[in-house]
């Protein structure tokens, strides 16, 4: 039991490092809402001014769009591989089986400029040229491995009795999945999905080197506008909107993995 | 109890008859790696019959229970479910169902999509699904519990859960894997009570696998004793216990003291192998006689342990071997018996001795 001191300090030294964490956040926040272009503080006046400039700025709307179909992609690829390798690990033995964990982990901890690097000079040398497909693949290479992560900590957590008991009852491999299985990770793989597509949405490095020239995410087209002084207050809006957009997935995933089995 | 139970008798059940084998290991060998966890076994489980693999940890028993489910298949041998060969054929596809140890009750379903999950991936008419989970649930007498998740179960509860849903598919033959091991004493010894008049009455043929000899004794009609994938002996509770035919039947079920070579001849006169169970020796005055047609050995009391019922006296014999012998705790109580250090006369009848090799 720690006396009113120590408690005290830990607190405020707890509260001084959420501060400078989410007190910039929060600027951004207020600064989208600022009617001076160059964010003269404290506000003297607030404005939703920007907001409807950047809603109808055809570069941001059409890198938003760019980025939702690129986070859809990888999810999907995400989810598909991801539950396949867990499903593999967790249920069947062969040969690799340990290394498998360990590659899927590997591209997130590579540094993204190797990963960008790496897929560029593949998809040069394939000759597939570069477009949303190409950071679909390249966002993929480090979303797999959320969703094989939470779904194989489930299956662990499940063990086979279940899907055996399903089987006894006269219930196929399919009907198992569908009945049993499924319900049972579902929770799990939309966490492991929601993660993946918060990851691929805001990514920049890796998506430099496999976009291409003509097409933008949200992420490339505010690094490309963020020291045009004119487009400042725009960029500050999209800045802002995009952190409302991530705040909301992650939240639900961190809800969701905490829940049990039951969904 | 009469109306539900018929609706979960099985057909099958109808024209038992004796010597009817239902299940059918064939020379089953079952290889995990260089393991040898079965090794050649040969088994009749006889139709309608209540049968229990008994054995020690790792001794086979569930390995076999999991080769007739089907979830694992023999290295060498054939198995047999009601005449037909099914040593190829899927765990959905053969009309068994198996009570898991841990029950196994999909955790995301109700209670009654539980025991209807069975009927219903058979696409059983809804309306006769619900008529027949009513009824196994009653059987079990968990009507009012159908609309509750197994997690707001009690262990008992989840048990007879697990067994309503295997019964309501009328399998030819249930299988329960330590079906009582994770209860507590008192529901476990009532449980025993429950599915021996559940078995009973459903008529269909029960095999359970257990490690706890007295439930082996209490429940079932046959045993199998297992030991390192080999069986020892296959019958009743009445021939394992009275006549166990190896020096470890006699040792893993009950208790059995036992002598050989040298103390052999010194106390039962033969060479050879004996054991005498602790409750067929009497325990005498040094100076008493035994009856007629007994046998007598001096001993000393080496310690007197009170057991509840029984009073439990470990003494060494002058020939050598320490023995056990128990009597019923009132006749301690009445006459205080020899105690700690005191020289006593052991007596026994002839035939209570079994001769093992």
């Amino acid at each position: 039991m720690l006396t009113t001191t120590p408690r005290r300090v830990l607190a405020a030294v707890m509260g001084l490092g959420l501060l400078i964490v989410y007190l910039p956040l929060a600027i951004v926040l207020v600064n989208s809402f600022n009617s001076s272009r160059t964010f003269a503080w404290p506000p003297s006046e607030l404005t939703t001014h920007w907001w409807s400039q950047a809603w109808l700025s055809t570069g941001a709307r059409s890198a938003l769009r760019t980025s939702i179909f690129a986070g859809l992609g990888a999810t999907a690829v995400a989810l598909v591989l991801g539950t396949m390798a867990a499903f593999a690990v967790s249920r069947y033995r062969w040969f690799g089986r340990e290394s498998v964990s360990f590659l899927l982990l590997l591209p997130i901890a590579l540094p993204g400029i190797v990963t960008g690097i790496a897929l560029n000079n593949a998809f040069r040398v394939a000759g597939t040229g570069f477009g949303l497909l190409t950071i679909i693949v390249g966002h993929s290479t480090f979303c797999v491995v959320l969703v094989d992560n939470n779904a194989l900590a489930r299956l662990r957590r499940l063990g086979g009795t279940l899907e055996e008991a399903s089987m006894d009852l006269g219930a196929g491999v399919w009907q198992t999945f569908r009945y049993v299985t499924f319900p049972l990770l579902r929770s799990a793989l939309f966490a492991g999905g929601l993660l993946a597509f918060a990851l691929s949405f805001d990514e920049i490095i890796v998506t430099t080197f496999t976009a291409g020239a003509g097409v933008r995410t949200l992420p490339i087209w505010i690094f490309e506008n963020l020291f045009r002084p004119n487009q400042a207050p725009v960029v500050n809006v999209v800045a802002a909107a995009l952190i409302v957009f991530s705040v909301v997935p992650i939240y639900l995933a961190q809800r969701l993995s905490g829940t049990t089995s039951t969904h | 109890m009469t109306g539900p139970v018929q609706a979960l008798r099985s057909p099958s059940g109808l024209d038992a008859g004796p010597g009817v084998a239902d299940v059918r290991l064939e020379a089953v060998t079952k290889r995990f790696g260089d393991v040898v966890a079965v090794h050649e076994l040969t088994l009749d489980v006889h139709r309608g019959e209540f049968f229990a693999l008994l054995g020690p940890s790792g001794s086979g028993k569930t390995t076999c229970l999991r080769m007739i489910g089907g979830f694992e298949r023999p290295t060498a041998g054939r198995i047999w479910l009601a005449g037909t060969d099914v040593t190829e054929v899927a765990p959905f596809a053969r009309e068994v169902n198996t009570v898991f140890q841990d029950y196994a009750l999909f955790p995301h379903m109700t209670v009654e999509q539980n025991v209807g999950y069975g009927l219903m991936v058979a696409r059983v008419p809804k309306r006769e699904r619900q008529e027949r989970v009513e009824q196994a649930l009653a059987t079990v007498r968990l009507n009012a519990f159908g609309s509750r998740r197994p997690g707001q179960l009690s262990g008992g509860q989840r048990q007879r859960v697990a067994l309503a849903r295997a019964l309501v598919n009328r399998p030819k033959v249930l299988l329960l894997d330590e079906p009582l091991g994770a209860l507590d004493r008192k529901l476990r010894e009532q449980m025993q009570v429950e599915l021996t008049l559940l078995q009973r009455d459903v008529g269909i043929t029960f095999v359970f696998v257990t490690h706890d000899q007295d439930e082996a004794l209490t429940m079932a009609d046959r045993i199998a004793v297992f030991r390192d994938g080999r069986l020892e002996q296959v019958g009743t509770p009445e021939d394992v216990y009275d006549r166990p035919e190896t020096p470890f039947v006699a040792d893993f079920i009950g208790t059995s003291n036992q002598a050989a070579g040298a103390a052999a001849v010194a106390v039962f006169g033969s060479e050879g192998h004996f054991a005498l169970r602790p409750e067929r020796i009497r325990v005498l005055a040094a100076a008493g006689a035994p009856g007629p047609g007994e046998v007598a050995a001096p001993a000393q009391v080496v310690d007197v342990v009170f057991a509840g019922a029984t009073v439990r006296r470990v003494v060494t014999l002058d020939a050598g071997p320490t023995w056990v012998v128990t009597a019923p705790a009132v006749e301690a109580a009445a006459v205080p018996g020899p105690r700690r250090g005191d020289r006593v006369l052991l007596a026994w009848s002839e035939d209570a001795v079994r001769r093992l090799g």
